[in-house]
C-alpha cells in the first residue's frame, strides 16, 4: 500500500501555526546552523520546500529569490544539462552549508518526492505543461513560466487538473504584479478612458528559426529529453540555447515565437484590463488583413489589438485608446495618460480594485499557505496562452482565424484546428 | 460560369503540384537559408491548399503529391521529414496508405512522424491502421508501443480500451503510463475497472498516475470509492471535491464536521470552485472552529463569496492568535465587510485592517470613518480613520485633512499630512506649503514637506508645482525656505535650480549651507553650469566650493565617456581650487579621450 503521506498532510503540518511562527519541536535535520526556529529564522518544519526545474537564463531570478528566502528551502534541482544542474546543486549546498540538495536529470524524480511542496517549472515552453501536470497530480503546487502551454488543448488539460486536485498555480506573467500595469488595468476596467476601441502591443520579432547543421551532442546533455514531446531534429547548439534574442525561441516547434514570448506578457495585461480573463478574443488576423500593416486580433463587442503598430503615441509597451482618453504603460514604472492627471486619480470603494500589491513570488508563496487563487492563476494563464497560440496559428497559416472562446474551438477551418494541439513524439504523454 | 470555375481550380491545383515538386532542390540545397525558405514555402503551399477558401480537390492533390515524394529515395532530414510534417497537418484518407508504409521506415524518427500523422488524420482508416499496428504480434520498441497506445487515446478511439488493458501491467514505465493515461482518457467501463484493479498492484509514482487517471474520468462512483478512509489524504480530498462539485453538496456538512483536515480542505475548495450557497454556508458556520491553516483557506473562499452576511463569521478572526489569520480576515472583510465591520477592524488596527476599511464598498462606512476622524478621543483611531478615508479616495475631504494636519496631536496631524500626500492634487500645494511655513517649528512640518514632495512627484504639470513653491519662497523664513528648497530639488527643474542658486548666495548661513548641500547633490546634468558659476565665485567659501565641485565631478564621471562634454569638463578643471577635485575630473576626461 502507498504510504499515507501527501502534500496536504505536509501542508497541515506546515501550517500548525498559519504564520509559521510556532517554535520548532522537531530537531533541524537539513540546515544545521541557522534554522533553530529562533526569531529571524523559520524552522525547517515551517519552510516551504521546493524543487527547481530548468536552470537556464530565466531560472536565475527565481532561483536566487528562493535561495535567499528564510521561509523557503530548495530540496532538489533538475535539468537535462548535467553541468547546469550540478552548478545549481552546488549553489544550494553552499548557501545551506550542507550536501542535502539532490540533482536530477528527470523531473519525475522531483515529482515522486513526498517531502517537496512545490515546483518551479522554468523550462522551454514545450515542457511547461507535461511537468506541471505531473507535479499537480502528485499533490504539488506549481510556479510555471509563461506562456503556460505549448498548445491550447494542453492548457485546458492543465487548468482542469489544477482545479480537480485543488492545487495552486502561478504563471510567470509577473507584469500583473507590477504597480504601473495594475494601475493601468484599473483605469481601463473602471471606464476612465471610456470605451476602449484600440490597443497596441509591442512584441518585436525573433529571427526565423533556420535549418541547422547537425552537431555532436555534448557530453552530459540529454538531448532526447530536451526535445521531449516535440518532433525530432538533429542536435545543434543554436536549437537548444536559451537566448532572449532567439535560440529555441525562434522555432515554432518549441513555442509561439514572439506571440508567446512577449505576447504572454502584454496580451495577458490586455485580457486583464478588458475583464476577459475567463474568455478571449474571437477573431485573429495576419499582417495584410487591413491597412494597419499589423498582425492582431479582435474581441466581440470589444477593441481591436494590433501587434507592433509603428505610430504609437507614447512608445509604451502597451497602449489603450478609448473614446475619453488613452493610457501608455510599460515596465520600470512607465505610465502615461491623457488626460495627464488621470493616473493620479484615486479609486473609490465602488470601483474595481485589483489589489495586486505583492511581488509575484510573494503572491505565489502566500497562495500556497492561504490556498487563494494566485494573481496569474491557471485559467488566466491558459486564456492568455490561447491568444498567443491563436495569433501564432494565424501568423503561421497566414490567414484569419475565427475562435469560439466558450467552446474553445476554431470555427470552420479544419487545418487550423489541428494546431489546437500537437501530436506528441513517443513515448511522451500528457 | 461553371467552366470558368473549373479551369481556375485546375490551374491552382497545377500550381500547387509544381510548387511542391520544385521545392525539392531547395530543400536539399547546401545553403541553409535556401533550405529554410524552401520549408517555409512548403508550409505556405500546404496552408493555401488546406485553407477553408480552397477546394478539397486541391488539398487532396497536394497530399498525393507529397505521398509520391515520400515514396521516393530522398534524404530523410531535408526532404522526407518536412514533407511528412506537412502531411501530418493537411493529410486525409488519401494519405493513410503512405503513412502506414512509413511506419515501417528504417529510420525510427520517420516511423514516429508517420504515427503522429496518423494520430491526427481525420479518417477512420487512420484509426484502424493504428489499432491494427498495435494488435500485430511483432517485436517493437517500448516507445513505439507507448506511442501507439497513446495515439488511440488521443483519437478517443471507441472500444480501444480492450486493446490496451493488457499493457497496464507492463514493467516498462513508458508503456504503463501511456496505458494508464489512455484508459483514463477513453473513460470506458472496462478500462476504468482495469485501472482500479491495477491500482492495488502499484505504489508510488505509478499508483499516483492511476489515481490521477481515475479522478480525471469525473465519475461519481469513482469519487465515492476514492474518498474511503484508507486512501491517501490527497486522493480523499480530490475525490470529495469531485463529489461535491458533481452536485452532492449535502455531504459537505458531514465532511466538515468530521474534523479531518483532508476532508475539510476539500469542502472549502468546493465552495470556492462551485459557488454553491449551501457549501459556502457550511464553511462560514465552521470557520471559527477550524485550525489556523484551514481558517486561512476558508477566509480566502469567503472573501470571494460575494455574501456580506458572512462578515459576522469573519470578524471574530480578527482576534485570532495568528497574525496571518488576522490579516486574511481583514482581506476578506475588504470584499464582504459592512459598515458594522468598522468597529472590529478599528479595534484591530493593523495595516491590513486599515486597508480593508479603505476598500469596503458598503453604505455607512464613510460616515462611520468621518465621525471617528472628527470626534474620537482615541488618537490612534483618528489616525487610522484618516488613513482609511484617504485609501477610499476621498478628495472631497482634503480641506478637512488640512485642518487635521494643523491638529496639535502629532498622530492625527501626521496621518492627515500623509493622506494629503497620497491623494492630494496640485491645487492643494498652496495651502499645504502655507501650513508647512506656519508649522515650521513643529515636527509635522517634515510630514507636510513629504506630502508636498509626493504631490509634486506624480504631478503631470511640474512647472506649475514648481511655480507654487517658488512663489512661497519670498518672505518665508530661512528655515521654511530650506524646506521648500528640499521639495523643489525633487523636480530637478530649471526653476528649482534658479531658486537653489539664489539660496546659495543667501546671507542666512543655515539656508546657504542647506542650498549648497542640495545643489551639490543635484542629479541631472543641467545643474553643472550653475554649480560651476557658483563654485567659481571667489566669495563662496572653500567648504561650499568643494561641495559644489564634488557634485560636478560626480555628474561628469556618471556620463558615458563618448557623451562627456569635454569643454565643460575642462571648464570644471579650471574652476577647481583644490588638486583633489581637479585630478578626479582630469581622470574622467582622460577616460573619455
Amino acid at each position: 500500500m502507498t504510504k499515507k503521506s501527501s502534500s496536504i498532510s505536509r501542508r497541515s503540518m506546515l501550517c500548525k501555526s498559519a504564520a509559521g511562527a510556532s517554535a520548532a519541536i522537531l530537531a533541524p535535520t537539513v540546515i544545521p546552523s541557522s534554522a533553530l526556529g529562533f526569531a529571524g529564522y523559520t524552522a525547517p518544519s515551517n519552510r516551504l520546500t521546493f524543487g527547481m526545474i530548468g536552470h537556464g537564463l530565466m531560472m536565475r531570478g527565481h532561483f536566487n529569490n528562493m535561495l535567499n528566502r528564510g521561509n523557503v528551502q530548495i530540496l532538489a534541482v533538475c535539468d537535462v544539462d548535467r553541468a547546469k544542474r550540478e552548478r545549481a546543486k552546488d549553489q544550494v549546498n553552499s548557501k545551506y552549508s550542507n550536501k542535502d540538495c539532490a540533482s536530477y536529470n528527470e523531473h519525475e524524480k522531483i515529482v515522486e518526492r513526498t517531502d517537496i511542496d512545490a515546483c518551479f517549472v522554468v523550462t522551454p515552453d514545450h515542457w511547461h505543461v507535461p511537468i506541471s501536470l505531473d507535479a499537480i497530480r502528485s499533490g504539488k503546487d506549481v510556479y510555471v513560466e509563461k506562456p503556460m502551454s505549448l498548445t491550447i488543448k494542453e492548457g485546458r488539460i492543465l487548468s482542469d487538473a489544477v482545479r480537480r486536485h485543488g492545487a495552486i498555480l502561478q504563471v510567470g506573467s509577473q507584469q500583473r504584479s507590477e504597480k504601473s500595469f495594475g494601475k493601468a488595468v484599473e483605469m481601463v476596467r473602471n471606464g476612465w478612458i471610456g470605451n476602449v476601441h484600440t490597443v497596441y502591443a509591442k512584441l518585436g520579432r525573433f529571427p526565423d528559426g533556420n535549418v541547422l547543421k547537425e552537431e555532436p551532442i555534448p557530453e552530459g546533455f540529454d538531448y532526447e529529453r530536451w526535445l521531449g514531446p516535440t518532433p525530432w531534429y538533429p542536435y545543434n547548439k543554436k536549437r537548444v540555447e536559451g537566448n532572449y534574442g532567439g535560440g529555441w525561441r525562434s522555432y515554432w516547434e518549441y513555442g509561439a515565437r514572439k506571440n508567446g514570448d512577449w505576447g504572454a506578457h502584454h496580451y495577458d495585461i490586455i485580457q486583464w484590463a478588458l475583464g476577459r480573463d475567463q474568455s478571449g478574443p474571437e477573431f485573429f488576423f495576419p499582417k495584410g488583413y487591413d491597412d494597419s500593416g499589423c498582425q492582431g486580433y479582435k474581441y466581440k463587442n470589444g477593441p481591436i489589438i494590433y501587434r507592433d503598430f509603428s505610430k504609437r503615441k507614447y512608445n509604451s509597451m502597451i497602449e489603450f485608446y478609448g473614446d475619453k482618453g488613452s493610457i501608455g504603460v510599460g515596465r520600470n514604472g512607465d505610465l502615461k495618460t491623457d488626460p495627464g492627471e488621470l493616473k493620479n486619480q484615486p479609486l473609490s470603494p465602488s470601483e474595481t480594485h485589483l489589489m495586486g500589491t505583492e511581488s509575484h513570488h510573494d503572491n505565489f508563496l502566500n497562495a500556497i499557505k492561504t490556498r487563494k487563487r494566485t494573481i496569474a492563476d491557471v485559467e488566466v494563464g491558459h486564456r492568455t496562452a490561447t491568444i498567443c497560440h491563436l495569433s501564432a496559428i494565424s501568423e503561421r497559416l497566414n490567414r484569419t482565424v475565427k475562435w469560439d472562446p466558450s467552446k474553445e474551438e476554431i470555427i470552420g477551418d479544419a487545418e487550423a484546428s489541428k494546431w489546437l494541439d500537437r501530436p506528441r513524439r513517443a513515448p511522451y504523454t500528457l | 460560369m461553371f467552366k470558368n470555375t473549373l479551369i481556375t481550380l485546375l490551374l491552382s491545383v497545377a500550381v500547387s503540384h509544381a510548387a511542391v515538386k520544385e521545392l525539392i532542390p531547395n530543400l536539399t540545397s547546401e545553403n541553409l537559408n535556401t533550405q529554410t525558405q524552401a520549408r517555409l514555402d512548403l508550409l505556405a503551399a500546404c496552408s493555401i491548399a488546406s485553407s477553408p477558401d480552397g477546394s478539397e480537390a486541391e488539398r487532396k492533390a497536394i497530399c498525393l503529391e507529397i505521398c509520391q515524394i515520400l515514396k521516393g529515395n530522398h534524404p530523410v532530414i531535408s526532404v522526407i521529414q518536412p514533407m511528412l510534417n506537412n502531411l501530418e497537418r493537411i493529410g486525409g484518407e488519401e494519405s493513410v496508405p503512405t503513412l502506414v508504409k512509413l511506419m515501417s521506415h528504417k529510420d525510427e524518427q520517420i516511423r514516429d512522424d508517420a504515427r503522429r500523422a496518423l494520430l491526427v488524420n481525420p479518417s477512420l482508416a487512420a484509426a484502424q491502421a493504428l489499432g491494427a499496428e498495435l494488435k500485430k504480434r511483432k517485436a517493437r520498441s517500448v516507445r513505439t508501443t507507448a506511442g501507439l497506445i497513446y495515439a488511440l487515446g488521443e483519437r478517443k478511439q471507441e472500444g480501444a480500451s480492450r486493446l490496451i488493458i493488457g499493457a497496464l501491467g507492463s514493467p516498462d514505465q513508458e508503456v504503463f503510463i501511456a496505458s494508464v493515461k489512455t484508459l483514463g482518457t477513453l473513460n470506458e467501463d472496462v478500462g476504468v475497472q482495469a485501472l482500479f484493479e491495477q491500482r492495488a498492484e502499484e505504489q508510488g509514482f505509478r499508483r499516483m498516475q492511476i489515481e490521477a487517471a481515475l479522478l480525471s474520468t469525473g465519475r461519481k462512483a469513482i469519487f465515492e470509492k476514492l474518498q474511503n478512509g484508507s486512501e491517501s489524504d490527497t486522493v480523499r480530498s480530490a475525490a470529495l471535491l469531485g463529489l461535491i462539485l458533481n452536485g452532492d453538496s449535502s455531504i459537505a456538512a458531514g465532511a466538515m464536521a468530521s474534523g479531518k483536515p483532508e476532508l475539510q480542505v476539500a469542502v472549502i475548495e468546493a465552495a470556492l470552485q462551485g459557488k454553491d450557497a449551501k457549501v459556502y454556508d457550511v464553511v462560514a458556520v465552521n470557520v471559527g472552529s477550524l485550525p489556523p491553516h484551514l481558517q486561512l483557506q476558508a477566509l480566502g473562499a469567503l472573501e470571494f463569496s460575494g455574501n456580506r452576511t458572512y462578515a459576522k463569521a469573519v470578524e471574530p478572526l480578527l482576534k485570532s492568535d495568528d497574525t496571518l489569520v488576522q490579516d486574511n480576515a481583514s482581506h476578506a472583510l475588504a470584499r464582504i465587510g459592512t459598515a458594522e465591520s468598522i468597529s472590529a477592524l478599528m479595534t484591530h488596527g493593523r495595516a491590513a485592517a486599515k486597508k480593508s476599511m479603505g476598500l469596503i464598498d458598503d453604505e455607512g462606512v464613510d460616515s462611520a470613518l468621518e465621525k471617528i476622524a472628527a470626534t474620537s478621543t482615541d488618537e490612534n483611531k483618528r489616525a487610522i480613520a484618516i488613513d482609511a478615508l484617504a485609501i477610499r479616495g476621498r478628495r472631497d475631504l482634503l480641506s478637512t485633512f488640512l485642518t487635521y494636519a494643523a491638529d496639535e496631536n502629532r498622530k492625527t496631524a501626521t496621518a492627515a499630512a500623509m493622506a494629503i500626500g497620497s491623494i492630494g492634487e496640485i491645487s492643494n500645494l498652496d495651502p499645504l506649503i502655507d501650513l508647512m511655513i506656519a508649522q515650521e517649528t513643529s515636527p509635522v512640518s517634515r510630514d507636510l514637506l513629504n506630502a508636498s514632495v509626493a504631490i509634486m512627484r506624480r504631478s503631470d504639470d511640474q512647472a506649475k508645482a514648481v511655480g507654487v513653491l517658488v512663489g512661497k519662497m519670498e518672505g518665508a523664513s530661512p528655515r521654511s525656505q530650506a524646506n521648500i528648497l528640499q521639495a523643489l530639488v525633487q523636480t530637478q527643474s530649471e526653476a528649482a535650480l534658479k531658486s537653489l542658486a539664489e539660496a546659495c548666495r543667501s546671507s542666512d548661513e543655515k539656508l546657504q549651507k542647506t542650498a549648497v548641500k542640495l545643489l551639490g547633490g543635484w542629479k541631472a546634468s543641467n545643474g553643472i553650469p550653475t554649480m560651476l558659476e557658483l563654485a567659481g565665485d571667489d566669495s563662496v567659501s572653500l567648504a561650499n566650493h568643494v561641495v559644489l565641485m564634488r557634485g560636478v565631478s560626480r555628474m561628469l564621471a556618471a556620463e558615458k565617456p563618448k557623451r562627456l562634454n569635454k569643454k565643460l569638463a575642462e571648464q570644471a578643471i579650471a574652476t577647481c581650487r583644490r588638486e583633489e577635485e581637479k585630478q578626479a575630473i582630469q581622470a574622467t576626461l582622460d577616460k573619455a579621450k
